[in-house]
């Protein structure tokens, strides 16, 4: 009882952790009279990249758990950079409305996604096969998306921006659609949180635990897939964050158990994020570098911990 | 009682069960014996509705078939060895928290749940590492969880599959002495390769073979029938009185070296 109180403490100071930092992120370190127009964009950028962490964190605790591989995120198996080419594709034909932008990136996020899980299932389903079929389809999307971005910068620049993610291009008309996705996502944890604890028992064990494990599975890969997807329509790749935040939530709660995991992991995502768009969009700005998209910082860090992960777990086993 | 009609899995292009009628009575130790691919395990699965089957199954009267997973999971448990992804490994007290879930009304577990919990692990021996990874027990210490698992939402029948695997010699005789006190109150069905353990502790045997069955009856059957075991293994059988209980112990061991 003790320790689930103590757990909930942690979920609500990291909570109010973040709402500080949406604070701090939207009145520190400006001018008394800031324009308000530049507060309005600030305003709007600081709750879209809090939404879009939301999400990630959220998708990547329930890619893990689902597919019992605790070395994935949306961006490892490719839905990022499949979600990324259908975007171009979709440019490329037409002009960019922000309201279709989303399906047409879930349609390319759950195509990899599902290209990805049948090569991993192929070639042996262990954790590791799910890296490797990632690696193949991520440089596959991730190339005709390079491709494609030299074609459509006559057309749109801006979706250059989409290459490495970033927060640059938030718009008040992200805003809805963005909050749905984020709602959706919420919404599905209270029905997945259990199925997602006893599907890291293997298939066999959740039977008898009284769920349909494909049903579980399909539900979260699904819901993850398709809405990792439409934070990439609007903001680019931006990887690692869905793989890191669930990680560090598991080390801050010091358990596995997804009711927890997962909204931690929704707040880890989001404070992370919102600390790096911080620094992006001020601290690289001030010291004269100009703006640099988050998606790299994340990166920078976010791959590290991945090869951290790596090491710390295959020291000496694969040959 | 689990009654089987006309029980046929498929896996692939191969029958692992065929044809199987059988009748597993309640309040007894049944022990599912035969050599490797004779499908124990899968037979076990079809109760549990964790694989397709054609045929009939009742539990208690229910057609397995027909009845939600939910309703089944309440009634019995199915238990294997588990394994778990080092990095997302939980501990013992929340795979025990897990295997509670179908009995536990609430999003949380209530202080009965936990009492449970703590009663079973206790009664197990395993309250003194119940913070511990499963990753980093031994197998002895993971058998005892696996089994606290199974009984942890007090289901009515215990389907164990080779509870008995991974278990060295010295730890037997306490997984025999566990499961003869879980008999008391629980029916237990479990596959074993091993027909010595299973004569130990077993009050109704089936015999199976290439998916049949191939011999059914109580203790006193077991024995007199002992041509049929010698012919489904092709090794030789010795019936002795252990203690005033008559085991069955194989003698592969005479057979290859014992005449030289």
């Amino acid at each position: 009882m003790t320790r689930d109180t103590h757990r909930l403490i942690l979920l609500f100071s990291l909570l109010t952790a973040l709402f500080l930092t949406i604070y701090a992120s939207l009145f520190i370190g400006s001018a008394k009279h800031v324009n308000p127009l530049v507060m309005e964009y600030r305003y709007t950028r600081v709750i879209e990249v809090v939404l879009a962490g939301l999400v990630l964190g959220v998708s990547g605790a329930y890619l893990q758990s689902s597919l019992r591989n605790p070395l994935v995120d949306h961006y490892i198996l490719g839905i990022g950079s499949g979600a990324l080419f259908s975007v171009y594709i979709f440019i490329l034909f037409s002009s960019i409305y922000y309201l279709i932008l989303p399906f047409v990136a879930i349609v390319g996020g759950l195509t990899a996604l599902f290209l990805t899980i049948t090569i991993a299932e192929i070639i042996g389903g262990s954790d590791i096969s799910y890296v490797l079929a990632g690696i193949g389809v991520n440089s596959l999307f991730a190339g005709l998306a390079h491709l494609l971005s030299y074609l459509i910068l006559v057309k749109n620049p801006y979706a250059l921006y989409l290459l490495a993610g970033g927060f640059t291009l938030a718009s008040p008309d992200y805003k809805i659609p963005l909050i749905i996705s984020a709602i959706i996502v919420l919404a599905t944890y209270p029905f997945l949180a259990k199925p997602l604890n006893a599907l890291l028992l293997g298939d066999e064990l959740v039977y008898q635990i009284g769920y349909n494990p494909r049903y579980y599975r399909l539900l979260a890969i699904i819901t993850a897939g398709m809405f990792s997807s439409v934070i990439v329509s609007y903001f680019g790749l931006i990887g690692f964050i869905g793989l890191v935040s669930p990680h560090i939530s598991r080390f801050l709660l010091r358990t596995g158990d997804n009711r927890f995991v997962i909204p931690l992991s929704g707040i880890v995502s989001a404070l992370l994020l919102l600390i790096t768009d911080d620094l992006a969009r001020s601290v690289f700005v001030n010291i004269g570098i100009g703006e640099v998209p988050a998606g790299s910082i994340v990166a920078v860090i976010g791959a590290p911990f991945f090869l951290f992960l790596i090491l710390s777990r295959y020291r000496g086993v694969l040959h | 009682m689990i009654r089987i009609k006309k029980l046929r899995v498929k896996y692939r292009y191969v029958d692992a069960v065929r044809d199987v009628t059988l009748e597993i009575p309640v309040g007894k130790v049944t022990c599912i014996i035969g050599p490797n691919g004779a499908g124990k395990t899968t037979l076990l699965r079809s109760i549990s509705k964790i694989v397709k089957f054609d045929g009939e199954i009742y539990l208690d009267g229910l057609e397995v078939s027909k009845t939600p997973l939910k309703t089944i999971s309440r009634i019995l448990s199915y238990s294997t060895s588990v394994y778990l992804p080092d990095l997302l490994s939980l501990k013992v007290i929340e795979v025990l928290k897990i295997a509670r879930y179908p009995v536990s009304k609430r999003f949380f577990e209530t202080r009965q749940d936990l009492e449970m919990i703590l009663r079973t692990a206790r009664e197990f021996k395993i309250d003194n590492f119940l913070e511990k990874k499963l990753s980093e027990l031994s197998s002895g210490e993971l058998q005892r969880v696996v089994l606290a698992m199974s009984v942890i939402k007090d289901p009515k029948y215990l389907l164990l599959d080779e509870p008995d695997s991974h278990v060295d010699v010295s730890n037997k005789a306490e997984l025999i002495n566990i499961l003869k006190k879980l008999a008391v109150s629980k029916t237990i069905v479990l596959t074993t390769h091993d027909v010595l353990f299973a004569s130990i502790i077993g009050d109704y045997f089936v015999l199976m073979n290439n998916g049949k069955v191939v011999f059914v009856g109580d203790r006193n059957e077991f024995f007199k029938n002992k041509k049929v075991l010698e012919e489904t293994y092709g090794t030789r059988f010795y019936d002795v009185k252990l203690g005033g209980v008559l085991v069955m112990v194989p003698l592969y061991v005479l057979e290859k070296y014992g005449n030289s």
